[in-house]
C-alpha cells in the first residue's frame, strides 16, 4: 500500500519531467554551441509544460507551448543565428567565477528554504496520491466501457438507463443534452456503493481551467488585463522604432493602384 | 492493460494515416494529371496503385548524404521533428463520438500549439544544412508559416465563440442543427487559404519551389530525410483538411439530421469531407500561379489579419446581442 | 489530467517510428562519401563563403509582431469560452483591449513595417 502511494504515475512523471528540466537548464549554460543552448531551453519549456499538465493546468501548459516555445524561443533562435557566433570562441576558465557565483547560488538556495514550509509537505503528498488513485480507477473503468462497446450497449438496453454521471470534468457535456448520443458516450455510472468518500468537489459545478480563468480575468481583474494590452502596445511600438529604417529612394509597390488599373486602357496601339 | 488499449488505438490512427499519406501522393499526381488532360502514373500497378510503394522503395535505397559542413545531430533530427509533430496532432481528432485517442478539453488549443511548433523543423533544417539556399528558404518558410498562424488562431476563436468549448467533439456536436460553414462561410474560405499557406502548399509554396529556390530548406536532404519531410507535409495537409471539416463542415456528422443516417459510422462522413478538402488542395495547386513572397506576406498581414479580427468582433457582437451564446 | 496519458504514449511511439524510418535509410543503402557529394549545393559552383551570413532584420520584426498577435490570440481564448458568463462587461473590456492593439497595428501599417515582407 505504501509502495503504491509512493510510486504511482503522477510521482514518476513528476520526477521525470523535473529531472529533465533541471538537466536541460544546466545544459543551457554549459553548451558550447549557442544554438544547442536555445534548443535545451526549448526542452526546459516543454518539460515545464508537462509539469503544468500534472498540476491540472492544461490551458497554461498549452499556452507555454504556443507562446514560449512557438514564439519566444523562435525569436531567441533568430537572434542566435543572426549573431553567427563561432563555436568555442569563448575559451575561458569557469573556476574563476566560483567564489562569487557560489555565494550567490547559496543565497538563492537559502531563500528557497525560507519559503518551503516542511510541515506542509507530507500531507499534500498523501492526499494527492489518493485522488490520483481514484481517478485512475475510474479512467480504467471508462476505458473498459469504451472498448467493450457492444456489451455496454446491451447493458443499457436491459437497464433502460440512458444518462450516466462521470466523476471528472464531464458534467458540462452531459448537461448540454445529448439525446441520441448518450448511448455512444458511455461514461461510467457514479458508483454509490464505492467504499470510500464521495469527492463532492468534483461533482459540483465543475468547469475547465480555461473557463474559470476567463470568468475572472475580464471582470474582477480587468485592470491588469488592460495593463497587459498596454505592455503589448509598447512592445509593438518599441520594436518598430528600433528596427525600421526607411530607405528614401526605394521604389515600393502600390498594390491598390496596380489592382485598380483599367485593363482596356493600359495598352495602346501605335500606328504609323 | 490500459497501455495496451492505448497502443491499439495509436496503431489504428498511425497505420491508416501513413497509408493515406502514401496514396495521397499518388492521388495528387493523378488528379493534377487529369486537370492537365493527361494520365498520371499508371505503369507500376493497375491504375498506378503501386506507385507509392515504388517511390518509397526508391527513396529507401538512396544514399543519405550528410553534408560535411552540417551540424549532424540537428541535421538528422529536423526531419524527425517535422514528422513527429505532424503525427502528434492526430491524437485529438475525433472520428466518431467515442473514437478519439485523447479526448482533451482543450483539443483545439493543443492542435494550435503543435502547429506553432512546426516552425522548428523548418528552421533547424535550414540552419543545420549550412547552405545559403537552405537557410534563406527556411527563414522565408518560417516567416510565412508564422504570419498565417495568427489568422488561423483568430478564425479558431470565432468558431470557439459559437461553441463555447475547445473540445473537438463538442465543436462537432454543436453543428448538429446547422454546419458552421452556413453562417460563417467567408471564414471557411479564409481558414482554407490560411491552411494552404501554413502547409507551404501552392500557390504559397515559394520557399520550397523548385525553380525559385531549389527546394528551399530541404535541398541538402536525400533519401529518408527527404521522405520524412515529404510525409510530414502531406500528413499536415490531411490534418488541416480534417480540421476544416471538423470546424466548419460538421466533422463526423452526416449531411442531414436524419436518424437513419447515423447508422453509417462517423468516420465515413469525416472521410468524405476530408477527401473533398484534399481534392480542393490539389485542384488549387494545379490551377493557380505562385504568389510572390511579398504578395504572400502582404496577404497574411494586411488582408487576413484585419479581416479575421473584424470577424471576431462582429460574431461576438451578434452572439452577445441576440443572446445566441451557447 | 488522465486524458493526457495517451498523448504521452503517442509521443514516444511517434518518436520511435520517425527514428526507425530515418535509420532505415542508413541500413539499406550504400554510403560512399566523396568530396563533391558532401559539399553544399550552390548550383554547381563551389560555395562562395560561409553560409551563415547576416540576414535581414525584417524576419526579426515579423517574429516580434507574431509574438504580439499570438499573445492577443492567447488572451482571446478564455474570453471566447466564457463569454456567456461575463456578459457585456467582459465583452467591452475585450473590445478596449482590441482597440488598443488595433491602434498599435495601425501604427505599424502606416510606418511600413508590414511592407514588402
Amino acid at each position: 500500500m505504501i509502495n503504491k502511494m509512493l510510486f504511482d504515475n503522477n510521482t514518476i512523471l513528476f520526477y521525470l519531467f523535473s529531472s529533465i528540466a533541471i538537466i536541460s537548464g544546466v545544459m543551457v549554460i554549459r553548451a558550447k554551441n549557442p544554438v544547442h543552448s536555445v534548443l535545451f531551453l526549448i526542452l526546459v519549456f516543454c518539460n515545464a509544460a508537462g509539469l503544468l499538465i500534472l498540476l491540472d493546468l492544461d490551458f497554461f501548459a498549452m499556452i507555454f507551448l504556443v507562446v514560449y516555445v512557438g514564439a519566444i524561443a523562435v525569436l531567441f533562435l533568430f537572434v542566435v543565428m543572426m549573431l553567427n557566433i563561432k563555436m568555442a570562441e569563448i575559451n575561458e576558465n569557469i573556476l574563476r567565477y566560483l567564489p562569487i557565483g557560489g555565494l550567490i547560488g547559496l543565497i538563492f538556495l537559502f531563500e528557497i528554504f525560507l519559503i518551503i514550509n516542511n510541515d506542509l509537505l507530507p500531507i499534500l503528498f498523501v492526499e494527492a496520491n489518493i485522488l490520483s488513485n481514484l481517478e485512475s480507477h475510474y479512467y480504467i473503468q471508462y476505458l473498459i466501457n469504451n472498448c467493450l462497446y457492444v456489451y455496454k450497449y446491451s447493458f443499457v438496453l436491459l437497464t433502460g438507463q440512458k444518462k450516466y454521471y462521470h466523476i471528472s470534468t464531464r458534467l458540462k457535456r452531459i448537461s448540454k443534452g445529448y439525446d441520441n448520443f448518450c448511448v455512444e458516450m458511455e461514461v461510467p455510472e457514479y458508483p454509490l456503493d464505492y467504499a470510500g468518500y464521495i469527492n463532492y468537489s468534483s461533482i459540483t459545478n465543475n468547469i475547465t481551467n480555461i473557463e474559470s480563468l476567463g470568468e475572472i480575468i475580464y471582470t474582477y481583474y480587468f485592470y491588469y488585463f488592460l495593463v497587459a494590452s498596454l505592455i503589448l502596445l509598447v512592445a509593438m511600438i518599441g520594436a518598430i522604432v528600433l528596427t525600421m529604417h526607411k530607405g528614401i529612394f526605394v521604389k515600393r509597390q502600390e498594390v491598390f493602384e496596380q489592382n485598380s488599373r483599367e485593363f482596356t486602357k493600359t495598352v495602346q496601339k501605335l500606328s504609323y | 492493460m490500459t497501455i495496451l488499449f492505448i497502443l491499439l488505438k495509436i496503431l489504428g490512427i498511425v497505420v491508416p494515416l501513413l497509408l493515406g499519406v502514401a496514396y495521397l501522393t499518388l492521388a495528387e499526381r493523378k488528379v493534377m494529371a487529369s486537370i492537365q488532360r493527361r494520365k498520371g502514373p499508371n505503369v507500376v500497378g493497375a491504375f498506378g496503385l503501386f506507385q507509392p510503394l515504388a517511390d518509397g522503395l526508391k527513396l529507401l535505397i538512396k544514399e543519405p548524404v550528410l553534408p560535411s559542413s552540417a551540424n549532424t545531430v540537428i541535421f538528422l533530427m529536423s526531419p524527425v521533428l517535422t514528422f513527429l509533430l505532424s503525427l502528434l496532432s492526430w491524437a485529438v481528432i475525433p472520428f466518431s463520438s467515442n473514437a478519439v485517442l485523447a479526448d482533451l478539453n482543450i483539443g483545439l488549443l493543443y492542435i494550435f500549439a503543435v502547429s506553432s511548433l512546426g516552425v522548428y523543423g523548418v528552421i533547424c533544417a535550414g540552419w543545420s544544412s549550412n547552405s545559403k539556399y537552405a537557410f534563406l528558404g527556411a527563414l522565408r518558410s518560417a516567416a510565412q508559416m508564422v504570419s498565417y498562424e495568427v489568422s488561423i488562431g483568430l478564425i479558431i476563436i470565432t468558431v470557439l465563440m459559437c461553441v463555447g468549448s475547445l473540445n473537438l467533439n463538442e465543436i462537432v456536436i454543436a453543428q448538429k442543427q446547422v454546419w458552421f460553414c452556413v453562417p460563417l462561410f467567408p471564414l471557411l474560405v479564409m481558414f482554407f487559404i490560411s491552411c494552404l499557406a501554413e502547409t507551404n502548399r501552392a500557390p504559397f509554396d515559394l520557399p520550397e519551389a523548385e525553380a525559385e529556390l531549389v527546394a528551399g530548406y530541404n535541398v541538402e536532404y536525400s533519401s529518408m530525410g527527404f521522405a520524412l519531410f515529404f510525409l510530414g507535409e502531406y500528413s499536415n495537409m490531411i490534418l488541416m483538411s480534417s480540421l476544416c471539416a471538423i470546424l466548419f463542415l460538421g466533422g463526423w456528422l452526416p449531411f442531414l439530421d436524419l436518424p437513419g443516417l447515423f447508422w453509417i459510422p462517423g468516420g465515413f462522413w469525416l472521410g468524405i469531407k476530408v477527401s473533398f478538402f484534399l481534392f480542393l488542395f490539389i485542384w488549387i495547386r494545379a490551377a493557380f500561379p505562385r504568389y510572390r513572397y511579398d504578395q504572400l506576406m502582404r496577404l497574411g498581414w494586411k488582408v487576413f489579419l484585419p479581416l479575421s479580427l473584424a470577424w471576431v468582433v462582429f460574431v461576438a457582437g451578434v452572439l452577445i446581442s441576440f443572446d445566441f451564446l451557447p | 489530467m488522465i486524458e493526457f496519458l495517451p498523448i504521452f504514449v503517442y509521443l514516444f511511439l511517434s518518436t520511435a517510428l520517425s527514428l526507425l524510418i530515418l535509420s532505415l535509410s542508413f541500413v539499406f543503402s550504400v554510403q560512399k562519401a566523396d568530396a563533391e557529394k558532401v559539399s553544399a549545393y550552390e548550383c554547381g559552383f563551389d560555395p562562395f563563403d560561409d553560409a551563415r551570413s547576416r540576414f535581414d532584420i525584417r524576419f526579426y520584426l515579423v517574429a516580434i509582431l507574431f509574438i504580439i498577435f499570438d499573445l492577443e490570440v492567447t488572451f482571446l481564448f478564455p474570453w471566447a469560452v466564457s463569454l456567456n458568463k461575463v456578459d457585456f462587461f467582459g465583452f467591452w473590456t475585450m473590445m478596449v483591449f482590441l482597440i488598443i492593439l488595433t491602434v498599435g497595428f495601425l501604427y505599424e501599417w502606416r510606418k511600413g513595417a508590414l511592407e514588402w515582407e
